[in-house]
């Protein structure tokens, strides 16, 4: 047996990005400071003297223009691997990645596919201010045609991004910027997660916490604070939230009867509405209370740092609404 | 209504002309959803005239005669004695002699709501659900409305203990009664209606009505001075006995009638007062007590009232009470004076606002004027629902009520 690994969340995705290139040469990076620079947050450090300039592309600030240049690669045969350094400039790829990823294997009646990963960051709480601190990821989870994958732990970055470059399909890959540190084992043997299937992250029996990415671990440390108070929380990272995995959740809420949502982005019309909709249809028979949404404030991410933390959910706001479920 | 087709069709033979007419399970109340068959006065095949008692059905006030609705004969009786039938399904036939009863094609849809017999006396609406119930029922979580239906726990009697007071899936199985025993069942499913609604009834107020008491040692000597002055002309007149009874429930309607918040109900969001004082007699029964009314107490005449408990009491006794006679009270009277019990509190009949228990006369030493006498006293224990009246007004009451019985003679002349 090999010994227990561990790895940050970073150097997950730069090892299974290194595998998958290795892997298929048809596998390249493109993105802003990808390539000496590693990116801003440090986490393709090496891969460009590895791999060389031609696989890990700088690209000028074009965001709309290089994710146009990775659709029309990967309809073509390539399998691009697209960086958006802060999530909040999704917004400048919307078309490529609506109007022109996801529809063209429906248009051409299957005769092109767009093998792309987007990789992006979301997450607040780093000081970055209104512009560079936004959750999106909901917004793909709208489009039909678009796979989103919110991982939570090293391991399942790593594990989720390999099957995420292997799927002929575009996928959006969002790493939380606040968990680019957070250590974990990750086995150094080959492996890979399926889309669409949740992890239990915590068995419990008296509420679930349904929780993606970062919010998985705020869900965690709220389910030891719930413990000391003998509430036992199940917590569940769906992984993929489109596809996602609604037998696992709505069996867990049929078995605890009471449920929270916490997702990072923005509760309305967010995933947290389109999760606690899934369970309220689910499990309704099974609820003994309304499913508690917890999602970030809906404001735009403050710079003042105390105003900041006020518009993320905690581990002591996920602890206290679990407790009032359960009273 | 019976359905009875058209006699207007010469070309057809007479068998033909009178058609059918189904006898069903009759609505004798709003809310009642079975009735129980507890006899049928007629026999399969037997000949009855309209208006004939045809068969006797328990509901959950009482056993009601049911009388036929036409000449005919009796046929296809399909639910027999201790059956429990949905209002508005096809029991049995009354057909024209030769007659065949139609094909089973032909049934009443199942507890079609119509009201289709005509009982002896038509019955007043019943009495309203008590707050809690009101606006759609109490809050409960999906979970425990489902649990509930499925283990037919009554919601309305749950504390809720969840958020916002909801009822959660615990409060439903800790309301339950406890499994019966997997071996033999026996009494659950003998219990008669009228245990069945007491036990409903008392819970039901015991948990949702605020009680409180007040408790008024009383001398009786002009009660029993009365009784003695009016007995013999009533019971010469009416041959009726008159009883303590019977003048506690003539003075106990006339201070009633100025009152009015004595003579009320809890809607659920407010208060209503009735503007007929109708006293209802606690009387016992084999499987309980029922609540038997004297309408209009406050203007009817004493020997009226002893005529209408004696009645109401005889036919308690032999379960021929009707609907109407247990419905409708605004004031409850309960006296355990000839079990010897001193006094007593008891439980309010909702939606009635409260109710007198009444104690034993008995001599007991009390201070007369600063000296020790004996007096025949009496204990007066009046219930009172709290959201509709409160303990001054309530004492105010008493208190009349105590001069009034104190000075019998003129209220009652």
């Amino acid at each position: 047996m090999p010994e227990a690994r561990e790895l940050t969340l970073g150097e997950a995705v730069r090892e299974a990005l290194a595998e998958e290139m290795r892997r298929d040469p048809r596998v390249f990076i493109c993105g802003e400071d990808v390539a000496e620079a590693g990116t801003v947050f440090k986490v393709l450090t090496g891969l460009v003297d590895e791999f060389g300039k031609e696989r890990v592309l700088d690209t000028p600030i074009s965001e709309a223009g290089f994710t146009g240049i990775a659709v029309g690669a990967a309809m073509t045969g390539l399998r691009p691997v697209v960086d958006i350094m802060f999530g909040d400039f999704v917004t400048l790829t919307m078309d490529q990645m609506v109007n022109q990823a996801a529809k063209v294997h429906y248009m051409s009646g299957g005769k092109w596919r767009v093998p792309m990963v987007m990789r992006a960051t979301l997450g607040a709480t780093r000081r970055s201010a209104a512009q560079h601190s936004q959750s999106l990821h909901a917004w793909f989870c709208h489009v039909p045609g678009l796979k989103v994958v919110l991982p939570s732990t090293p391991f399942d970055a790593k594990g989720l991004l390999k099957t995420a470059i292997r799927d002929d399909n575009p996928v959006v890959f969002f790493e939380d910027k606040m968990m680019y540190r957070l250590k974990g084992p990750v086995p150094a043997e080959e492996y890979t997660i399926p889309f669409g299937v949740a992890d239990i992250k915590r068995a419990g029996s008296d509420i679930t916490i349904v929780a993606t990415s970062s919010m998985v671990q705020v869900a965690l440390g709220a389910a030891k604070l719930l413990e000391e108070v003998d509430i036992s929380a199940e917590v569940i990272d769906p992984r993929t939230v489109w596809p996602l995995d609604e037998k696992t959740l709505i069996a867990s809420a049929k078995k605890t009867s009471r449920v929270i949502v916490v997702d990072e982005g923005y509760g309305r019309y967010g995933v947290t509405a389109e999760i606690a909709s899934v369970i309220a249809e689910g499990a309704f028979y099974d609820l003994e209370a309304p499913v508690k949404r917890i999602g970030a404030m809906h404001v735009p991410i403050p710079f003042s740092p105390p105003l900041e933390d006020a518009t993320v959910p905690t581990e002591k706001s996920v602890f206290e609404a679990a407790k009032t479920l359960v009273s | 209504m019976y359905f009875r087709n058209s006699v207007s069709v010469p070309e057809l033979p007479l068998q033909f002309v009178y058609m059918a007419i189904s006898v069903v399970m009759p609505a004798l109340e709003m809310a009642q959803e079975t009735g129980k068959i507890v006899s049928w006065l007629k026999k399969e095949g037997e000949a009855i005239n309209k208006g004939e008692p045809l068969l006797e059905v328990e509901t959950d006030k009482a056993v009601v005669e049911v009388e036929a609705a036409a000449d005919g004969v009796l046929t296809g009786v399909r639910s027999h004695e201790g059956d429990v039938v949905a209002v508005g399904v096809t029991i049995a036939w009354i057909v024209a002699p030769g007659e065949q009863p139609p094909a089973e094609s032909a049934a009443a849809a199942p507890a079609a709501r119509k009201v289709t017999a005509q009982p002896p006396v038509a019955a007043t609406a019943p009495p309203a659900e008590t707050a809690g119930a009101a606006e759609g029922g109490p809050r409960i979580s999906p979970k425990a409305r489902r649990l509930a239906k499925e283990r037919g726990v009554d919601i309305r009697r749950i504390r809720g203990t969840g958020l916002d007071g909801a009822i959660t899936s615990e409060d439903v199985l800790a309301a339950e009664a406890p499994a019966p025993p997997a071996a033999p069942a026996p009494p659950a499913a003998a219990l008669s209606a009228i245990a069945r609604l007491m036990a409903e009834r008392t819970t039901q107020s015991w948990t949702q009505v605020p009680h409180f008491y007040l408790v008024r040692d009383i001398d009786a000597g002009a009660l029993l001075q009365v009784r003695e002055q009016r007995m013999p002309a009533i019971e010469r007149d009416r041959g009726v006995k008159l009883t303590h009874t019977d003048l506690l429930i003539a003075l106990t309607a006339r201070v009633l009638k100025e009152h009015a918040k004595m003579n009320a109900s809890w809607t659920g969001s407010g208060i209503q007062l009735h503007p007929h004082v109708n006293i209802s007699v606690a009387m016992a029964v084999t499987d309980g007590v029922v609540g038997a009314v004297i309408p209009n107490a406050d203007s009817a005449s004493l020997a009226d009232i002893a005529v209408q408990r004696r009645d109401l009491s005889e036919r308690a006794k032999s379960g021929r009470l009707k609907p109407a006679d247990v419905t409708g009270g605004t004031f409850t009277i309960t006296n355990l004076g000839m079990y010897n019990v001193d006094a007593f509190n008891a439980i309010i009949a909702p939606p009635q606002a409260a109710i007198l228990a009444v104690g034993r006369i008995a001599d007991r030493v009390v201070a007369v004027n600063g000296q020790p006498a004996v007096r025949p006293m009496m204990t007066l224990t009046l219930s009172g629902d709290h959201r509709v009246v409160d303990g001054a007004q309530a004492a105010v009451f008493l208190n009349d009520l105590a001069e009034a019985i104190g000075a019998a003679a003129q209220r009652l002349a």
